[in-house]
């Protein structure tokens, strides 16, 4: 009993007349698209897991990082572990509405490195110097 | 479950692990290298070509023309914009004087300096 199956049973719940079997089929093919095969849901839980520790060594360069370019290049790669987070989940939900997500996270990531490398530029990488 | 699908699923699970395998390699390359340079070396390239595995998977999981273009446009953006912010980035450490690893072997860019001073 996977999550896609949790979420294609509140769907069929929701829909008038949803004891028929035949019916089932259909509102789960609408809900989910595409069934996951066992092989492949084990790949993506993995995924997720390993997903997120990439996440925690990306936070502990932050958090850790000597320069101020350090903190930024590993903000940088936490911002796109989190697309692929958006895209693993996309698969794990069979929702394709997802996908646009992972595109404006990249989007906005980019943005906020370039910002960040300008600021280090202009400030020399002073953190709190103030005639800039 | 037809052939045409079972070598959907296969093609997803293959670029999903090769994708998989690229951000993990890239966080702890992030967190592994001893200087910001070095950590700029392996944090885009790995990452770009990770999520360019990943994005691969839901296009042949999915199947569908709407994933597939909206996976090509993400691509196509970060596969721009990712080499520009390690570039810049890059830039602003050199300009503020982030120091070097002792062991690097060549620094061409203060070569270069020298060779104009001359």
């Amino acid at each position: 009993m996977s999550f896609t199956h949790l979420l294609a049973a509140t769907v069929v719940d929701a829909s008038p007349g949803a004891g028929v079997a035949a019916r089932d089929d259909a509102a789960m093919a609408d809900a989910v698209g595409p069934a996951l095969g066992p092989a492949l849901t084990l790949t993506v839980e993995l995924g997720i897991a390993l997903l997120v520790v990439g996440m925690v060594l990306c936070l502990y360069r932050v958090l850790r990082g000597p320069e101020l370019a350090d903190r930024v290049l590993a903000a940088d790669v936490l911002a796109l572990h989190v697309v692929g987070l958006v895209v693993a989940l996309a698969i794990y939900l069979g929702t394709t509405a997802f996908l646009d997500v992972a595109l404006v996270v990249a989007i906005i990531g980019f943005a906020s490195t370039l910002a960040f490398a300008q600021y280090i530029a202009a400030t020399g990488g002073r953190e709190g110097r103030q005639n800039w | 479950m037809n052939v045409i699908s079972l070598i959907h699923e296969v093609l997803a699970l293959a670029f999903l692990l090769v994708g998989l395998f690229f951000m993990l390699v890239g966080a702890i390359g992030c967190v592994r290298l001893p200087d910001s340079y070095h950590r700029l070396h392996a944090a885009t390239k790995c990452s770009t070509l990770g999520l360019l595995g990943l994005l691969l998977a839901a296009v042949f999981h999915f199947g569908e023309v709407r994933v597939l273009a909206t996976a090509v446009l993400t691509v196509f953006f970060i596969f721009v914009s990712n080499p520009v912010g390690a570039h810049l980035l890059a830039k602003a450490a050199l300009a503020t004087g982030t120091r070097q690893w002792p062991g690097t072997l060549s620094d061409e860019h203060a070569e270069d300096g020298k060779r104009n001073e001359q």
